[in-house]
């Protein structure tokens, strides 16, 4: 006997995607799945497919896509918890479900005469029966199919009662038109975490409307991470985000146009960078700073440096680290404080520690330096 | 250009940074090999031997700019020094160290020179002669200290090419040469 004896089949398009009913959505992904009537050995299990949870369907395509059979949400009784025990430890996660069948045990849309039962084997590494289980309990107290039956019977014009049969209408049938899509769209995000999901969207949306971009320009290309948290957050009002929401939104960033990227520091600082903002226009901005009279008897603090390139002074400090660790500043530690000077160590000559080259760094600082302790 | 003593200092003596210990390697790699050659040219101007890490060296600190080498970089430095054989911890605790501004093989060719130039070949020396006598004036021995000087003839007669006794009396010994 076929599967189709059994299964109604599902329509699939060209490229092997299922046509959904009117208003059906789909909400959960698995692969590896197979289905057995457990109980009826002559119905022919259907072995490693994709199964899809919509709200109106149990979903099983075969793994080329050239056919798939279903299971009308509306023929489940009952579907059994995934069992724990040592054994189930080390097989594949199960899930029965109990469906009205007519007598040869062919699944039906429509009222059946009795059940059977057929389970649900998960054969991939990484599936989760607890989370599906939870999934289908949701999906099966929605009764979303019903919805459409109603609609259907509203065309057909069998209203008796309008009152009682509008007013559920009226509510039901917010799951079409345009309430309907948006909603559509928002069932789909709901396998990954929402908040994220809301968080990325939300971020997303706001950068492309410069939420980002100005604050960025003001703060000389660069804003600490957590200046970003706080702003975002302030601007939002009400469900606000958690760090790793935003840490994990902006590491998704690159995906898209967005001119700003996420960057850590060796110290564990992470900022947000403009993209036009590059590494060597700014050491080349602190070089030309350090290199002043003044900063070359001096120094620099990060203070002077936030001052010259306009940003916040811990920001600062950590390009001046940056620059530090490339070689090009040097580090003077005292009671002062912590500044930073040209790096001119490589000017000095070792074997020959008095020579002072007629040109250059090593002349331009003896200058600088003398002329004020005269 | 500052002055220690009579001993020039360099113009980079003036640059705070060569006072404070320098985390990036490169950097610091040079830092270390400057202040290296600084400390054996001031050692040997001076006729410094012994170095108290935590006694006041001049050298360590830098009075027109206000910067004086942290304990940590004062050791860093000697140590260096120590790997390279130019110098040694006198104690476990590393307080004192032995500065060889010339190596203990390098101070017995110098004797050796030193007996040739002035016609020593026979004669017997006290080892106080050689640090202070007439003949070392002007030379490197020249207030040599005791315990290098020693070590130094114990070499050469390890090589046959000096013989050291005891005097008459107990704080002195003496040397004769066989070269």
């Amino acid at each position: 006997m076929a599967a189709s004896a059994w299964l109604p089949p599902v329509d699939l398009t060209d490229s092997g995607r299922p046509v959904l009913f009117p208003g059906e959505v789909e909400r959960l992904f698995i692969s590896s799945i197979d289905l057995q009537a457990e109980e009826n050995p002559s119905l022919p299990p259907l072995r490693s497919g994709l199964l899809t949870l919509t709200s109106h369907r149990l979903l099983w395509i075969n793994e080329t896509s050239r056919f798939a059979h279903f299971i009308p949400l509306g023929s489940v009784i009952h579907a059994f918890p995934p069992k724990k025990s040592i054994k189930s430890m080390f097989t594949s996660p199960k899930i029965r479900i109990q469906v009205t069948s007519d007598s040869d045990g062919k699944i039906t849309s429509g009222k059946g005469t009795t059940s059977v039962v057929i389970t649900i084997v998960m054969r991939g590494g990484k599936s989760d029966s607890e989370a599906f289980y939870g999934k289908l309990w949701e999906v099966l107290k929605s009764r979303s199919w019903e919805v459409e039956e109603v609609k259907g019977r509203e065309d057909v014009g069998e209203i008796r009662d309008s009152g009682s049969v509008e007013g559920t209408s009226r509510v039901r049938t917010a799951v079409v038109g345009v309430a309907g899509i948006l909603r559509k769209e928002q069932e789909m995000w709901e396998s990954t975490d929402k908040s994220l999901q809301d968080a990325f969207q939300d971020l997303n949306a706001l950068m492309l409307a410069d939420f980002v971009k100005l604050p960025l320009e003001k703060s000389g290309g660069m804003i600490a991470l957590i200046d970003v948290y706080c702003l975002f957050n302030r601007a939002r009002g009400t469900e606000l985000i958690s760090p790793e929401d935003l840490l994990q939104a902006c590491a998704l960033w690159e995906k898209y146009e967005v001119p700003a990227m996420l960057r850590k520091f060796d110290s564990g600082v992470m900022v947000i960078q403009s993209k036009a903002h590059s590494d060597e226009e700014v050491f080349a901005r602190i070089i030309s700073l350090a290199q002043k009279p003044d900063a070359l008897k001096m120094g620099i603090s990060p203070s002077d440096a936030a001052l010259t390139l306009g940003i916040a002074p811990a920001l600062a400090k950590e390009h001046l680290l940056n620059a530090e660790s490339r070689g090009l500043l040097c580090r003077d530690v005292s009671p002062d404080g912590f500044r930073f000077y040209v790096n001119m160590f490589k000017e000095f000559e070792l074997g020959n520690i008095y020579l002072v080259k007629d040109h250059g760094l090593y002349k331009a600082w003896i200058s600088a330096a003398s002329l004020s302790s005269a | 250009m500052q002055k220690l003593g009579d001993f020039k200092l360099p113009q980079f003596f003036n640059y705070p940074p060569y006072f404070t210990l320098q985390p990036i390697r490169e950097t610091r790699e040079k830092q270390i090999q400057l202040w290296k050659e600084l400390i054996l040219e001031y050692c040997r101007s001076q006729k410094i031997f012994i170095v108290g890490l935590d006694e006041e060296f001049s050298l360590f600190s830098n009075q027109s700019i206000e910067r004086s080498l942290s304990h940590e970089s004062r050791e860093v430095f000697l140590s260096a020094l120590v790997s390279e054989g130019r110098a040694e911890w006198m104690d476990k605790s590393h307080k004192k160290c032995l500065i060889l501004w010339l190596k203990v093989q390098d101070w017995a060719d110098y004797i050796i020179n030193f007996v040739r130039e002035n016609g020593l070949e026979d004669s017997v020396m006290t080892v106080e002669d050689i640090r202070s006598g007439i003949e070392s004036r002007g030379t490197e021995l020249a207030g040599i200290d005791r315990g290098v000087l020693i070590r130094a003839l114990k070499l050469l007669e390890q090589k046959g090419k000096a013989a050291i006794f005891k005097g008459s009396s107990t704080d002195d010994e003496g040397v004769k040469f066989n070269i």
